[in-house]
């Protein structure tokens, strides 16, 4: 089985099958594009090793699994936050690297594995107050009173 | 010598498209949360624009949207709308869906509903005919055994609520079926109530149990603060030990048969073993009860915990599941933690078995 290079972003490189990398729609459209196995390794230059890891990881596990639905309307689908238990083992990491791994799901054209991400974060949002939300992600409110007095005031039409 | 901002939070560091993307995953009004107050919410509702304008993802173009209308019209309480809201909490479960079916009231009737049929539980009302409105609701995902939706007063509205375990089944759901009408005996004022019991499973409860939500209005009035507080009501076999640390508490509790024994055994306990009868929610405790004849009540309750789902406040479940089993009077409750104040409606008969105990001072005129 042939096998490419990724170079991550700190300039580590790693090798992959080729099956394997073609789960990113980027790589793959890349490979498809240049029409041969490259000898030279491919830049990532968005993803650190550590995420590319995780991603190539991810990868791995699913190599085999079917391609999602082109045409799949992420809107009028019912959403389901149901994440698979390997999966949800895989995102139990910490949220700095949850995030890494969405955006880089996203960079590389990993639709399955950005909806892993984006269910796990779903899933950390749900049935929470807006504060607690806020405490969950370290966001602070930035909304000024003034800005909240705004908000009421734009909607005041709604008490007449 | 320089100095470095902090990393914004990884959250906020992705881009909108795909902070939209996880949005999108959760429940409609888990979306309607993040971003807003309930009072917000509550305006928000009232114009399908103004929604679709800031979530153009949700599903509205089903809805037959109407407006909140002022009820009763001579309403002494400066600006406060009156309108119903049911909100489904399913099983309980955070991660359950929480439609809503906002319904206006006019001159006792009800005039006009809206309904929010995305992710919903509820189904359209079946029928609207004068004063009463009568649909049904159904869990999609957990077959309900004990599902009860009831109580929610405004004014001299009243409803009831039937579980009718033989009803038709939807997809993997059971129905329940319930009835809005108003309550002959109640006369229209200024009550502000807005609420739903519902039995069903609760995430740390094996067995069913009530929620009840309050909306009382924010001190300021000019505000005009509409706040939903959530309340776990738990029927409990026997007091609680105080317990106000991240120790976990199962309360027992009793079948409906079952009730009365617990509501003598109620009139024996302190006040703090009442208080912590009911478990209530969210914030640091309760320090002033106000009756609507200007008695204040001191008391103070330690927040219980119980697992991850929050901090709650307890208060005579037997007590308030009596009162509102009978749809007895309510009064108004201040209630005050931190920075907050705002007011709630409790049972008279549950301010009244704590009145009795604890020593009163000061003077509170209810809103």
């Amino acid at each position: 089985m042939s096998q490419i290079i990724l170079l991550s972003s700190d300039n580590v490189e790693m090798k992959v099958d080729k099956e394997v990398a073609e789960r990113s729609i980027l790589i793959k459209n890349m490979l498809e594009d240049v029409g041969e196995t490259p000898d030279q390794a491919i830049p990532i230059p968005n993803v650190n090793e550590g995420v590319l890891r995780k991603v190539i990881e991810w990868c791995e596990h699913h190599r085999n699994d079917p391609p999602p639905p082109a045409d799949e309307d992420s809107d009028s689908r019912k959403k389901s936050t149901d994440i698979e238990e390997w999966d949800q083992k895989f995102m139990q990491v910490d949220q700095e690297m949850l995030f890494e791994i969405i955006l880089a799901a996203n960079y590389l054209d990993i639709k399955p594995l950005l909806d892993v991400g984006c269910k796990t974060v779903a899933n950390m949002i749900k049935g929470k107050s807006p504060e607690e939300i806020r405490k969950t992600f370290n966001i602070q409110n930035d909304f000024t009173p003034e800005e909240e007095d705004q908000i009421r005031r734009e909607n005041e039409w709604a008490e007449e | 010598m320089t100095t470095s901002t902090p990393p914004s939070p990884p959250f906020l560091r992705l881009p909108l498209e795909l902070q939209s993307e996880i949005v999108s995953y959760l429940p409609f009004a888990d979306q309607l949360s993040i971003s807003l107050t309930c009072s917000d919410l509550s305006a928000c509702l009232t114009s399908p624009q103004n929604l679709k304008s800031r979530y153009s993802s949700c599903p509205f173009d089903e809805l037959s949207f109407k407006g909140l209308y002022i009820y009763p019209p001579d309403n002494t309480v400066p600006g406060v709308k009156t309108h119903l809201l049911l909100q489904s909490f399913g099983d309980l479960n955070p991660l359950a869906v929480h439609p809503e079916l906002f319904c206006t009231v006019q001159s006792g009737e009800i005039r006009e509903y809206l309904y929010l049929k995305g992710y919903s539980y509820f189904e359209k009302p079946k029928s609207v005919e004068g004063a009463r409105l009568e649909g049904y609701t159904w869990d999609e995902e957990n077959a309900l055994t004990t599902d009860f939706y009831d109580s929610g007063r405004f004014a001299d509205l009243d409803f009831e609520t039937i579980w009718d375990p033989k009803s038709e089944e939807p997809e993997g759901g059971k129905k329940t079926r319930w009835i809005m009408h108003p309550h002959p005996e109640k006369r229209p004022g200024a009550v502000l109530y807005n609420g739903v019991i519902d039995i069903s499973n609760s995430p740390f409860l094996d067995e069913p149990c009530f929620l009840y939500a309050t909306c009382g209005i924010g001190e300021n009035a000019k505000e005009e603060e509409l706040e939903t507080e959530f309340v776990q009501v738990t029927l409990l076999d026997e007091p609680l030990k105080n317990n106000n640390s991240q120790g976990e508490t199962r309360p027992q509790y009793h079948e409906n048969s079952q009730i009365k024994s617990v509501i003598k055994a109620t009139k024996d306990l302190t006040v703090r073993q009442l208080l912590e009868r009911v478990v209530g929610s969210l914030y640091e405790g309760i320090l002033a009860v106000t009756g609507p004849s200007d008695e204040v009540l001191n008391m103070k309750v330690d927040p219980l915990y119980y697992d991850e789902y929050g901090c709650h406040w307890e208060i005579g479940a037997a007590a308030l599941k009596s009162s509102i089993a009978e749809l007895q009077d309510m009064v108004w409750v201040r209630v005050c933690g931190g920075e907050w104040t705002e007011y709630a409606i409790l049972p008279r008969g549950l301010v009244e078995e704590v009145k009795g105990i604890y020593s009163t001072e000061g003077t509170e005129n209810p809103p």
